[in-house]
């Protein structure tokens, strides 16, 4: 899976590296993004954490964590989303949104966002 | 760098593909130290720990001194001195979310020259970029709350023991504090005479979480010993889950944000107000993993009272927190969200000679140096302080 920068846009692989949860990092103008792809999607962004730095990107995609309560406001139990993915820093588990990067703790919190798009069997990265 | 090995689906983690190593989990806080120029910076951490002193557990009891019960450890389970609440319910991965817990097991330790909780160490410090590291348990620091206090000393005597025999040995950079088995003052102070002079301690530590009042007249000899080593006498915050009111907790994250200031909030004022600072003035104090914003919240709820009701505190001769002003902190888990509140903290509680840095590597709210290192309102003269100088001057680091 070679690296090649292309002025701002950056070959990440070809789309079958990407299966089965596998991921790539990337350097896009000096930074370290990893890739990855999610339901035929693939997005991008900065392998760093906002909170204390850490490599956010080698972390966990996991369901956002959903209370579930009755019309009477009693709460029965909890549950996992199965569309609000998000993907969780592995020094501490700050969570993000996959979709856009924002921190799930602090909606005015998000990590740095790339364009990943596929064209041609391959993925490549803007910055 | 494309990535293109990863051993697991859906996780993928650089030292995942060879197992796991430290090293690579911690690469983001290799770039950081390099990118601040750390390597010019001297950096203790106060409050670090084993990754885990109970795989140990076999060559900890060897040392237990009371030989029937050195024999029920060995013959029972591996943790059987322990009561039933002794590991209260440890959710410290987040179900597995913050992956060093569940990868502990696949690090290797190769290093026959040291044992591997001082490799451990080294290969932490080394990433991160601190110099002096002072070590603790983490299992055991739940054990103030033992029923039996005769056991309580047995295992603390036996842990001290193998990790100022068989571990500190190894490093000139790994230190630690003695652990102090309070539910049994007399026992302590043979601890102080046993250890203190060990190169391998800079200090003696309480386990935060225990009912004995530090008032009680019973620990002032302790109190008098240590003070004449120079050394400090810390309380290592825990928290206690069975504590009767954080059974009505549910969450795991708020018993650890209550329990770890719930019992140095009370022993800090125990401490204050029954005078213990001016009966040994020469005894440095230092308050360990409770983080920072606790301490002006304390401040001003004991001068405000005790303004009103100076007759219950007659060895005070000055506001209960000029006293707290005097003692030392660790930085960790510092509240770091709100700069404006920090900064308040800091200069309220004397920072740039009082606190000193703590990572509580490898705890799943572990801080780095950068968390000082980037404060904007701090000169560098403070943050080079806070990072290892005040460190180094507390814990004599230059005999």
């Amino acid at each position: 899976m070679p690296t090649e920068s292309m002025s701002t846009e950056v070959y990440a692989g070809r789309v079958t590296d990407f299966e089965d949860g596998r991921r790539a990092l990337v350097n896009v103008d000096g930074r370290e993004v990893f890739v990855f792809e999610r339901d035929g999607r693939f997005f991008a962004f900065e392998n760093v954490c906002r909170h204390m730095g850490g490599p956010v990107g080698e972390g966990m995609l996991i369901g956002k964590v959903e209370a579930i309560l009755d019309d009477e406001g009693r709460h029965l139990g909890d549950r996992f989303s199965t569309t609000d993915i998000h993907i969780v820093c592995p020094w501490h588990g700050w969570e993000y949104e996959i979709e856009t990067g924002i921190c799930a703790a602090d909606r005015r919190i998000r990590l740095r966002r790339f364009e990943a798009t596929a064209r041609g069997g391959e993925v490549y990265v803007r910055g | 760098m494309a990535i293109t090995d990863p051993v697991e689906p859906r996780l993928f983690n650089t030292g995942q593909r060879a197992g796991y190593d430290t090293k690579f989990h911690l690469a983001n806080a290799t770039r950081q130290a390099q990118e601040r120029g750390f390597e010019d910076v001297l950096i203790v951490d106060a409050d670090a720990h084993h990754l885990n002193e109970m795989t140990h557990y076999g060559d900890i009891i060897k040392y237990i001194p009371d030989e029937v019960l050195r024999n029920e450890a060995r013959m029972g389970e591996r943790s059987g001195l322990m009561y039933p609440g002794f590991r209260s319910p440890q959710r410290h991965s987040l179900s597995g979310r913050i992956l060093r817990y569940r990868n502990e097991d696949l690090e290797k330790f190769e290093d026959k020259t040291v044992h591997p909780e001082v490799e451990f160490s080294l290969r932490e410090m080394k990433a991160i970029g601190i110099d002096y590291q002072v070590v603790f348990p983490t299992a055991l620091l739940a054990l103030g709350m033992h029923p039996d206090p005769f056991i309580e000393t047995q295992l603390a005597w036996a842990y001290c023991r193998w990790l100022t025999e068989e571990v500190l040995p190894g490093s000139p950079w790994v230190k630690t504090m003695v652990y102090l088995p309070m539910n049994q003052p007399e026992a302590c102070v043979r601890f102080v005479e046993q250890f203190g002079d060990n190169p391998g301690v800079v200090g003696f530590m309480v386990t935060s979480a225990r009912y004995k009042p530090v008032h009680a007249n019973d620990y002032m000899p302790l109190y008098r010993a240590i003070e004449e080593t120079g050394l400090p006498l810390s309380f290592h915050a825990i928290y206690h889950q069975q504590e009767r009111m954080f059974e009505g907790m549910n969450k795991f994250l708020s018993v650890h944000a209550l329990g770890f200031i719930f019992y140095n909030l009370v022993h800090m004022t125990n401490m204050v107000m029954n005078g213990i600072p001016e009966r040994f003035p020469k005894l440095k104090l230092l308050w360990i993993e409770s983080g920072l914003a606790w301490i002006p919240f304390l401040m001003q709820r004991l001068d405000n009272e005790y303004l009103m009701r100076s007759s219950e505190a007659p060895l005070l001769r000055k506001l209960p927190s000029d006293y707290m002003r005097e003692m030392f902190y660790t930085t960790q888990p510092i509240e770091n969200h709100d700069y404006g509140l920090l900064e308040t903290t800091l200069r309220t509680i004397n920072a740039e000679t009082q606190l000193l840095f703590s990572s509580d590597y490898p705890h799943w709210d572990f801080n780095l140096p950068s968390t000082i290192w980037d404060l904007p309102f701090l000169t560098e003269a403070a943050k080079r302080r806070i990072l290892g100088e005040n460190a180094r001057d507390l814990f004599r680091l230059d005999r």
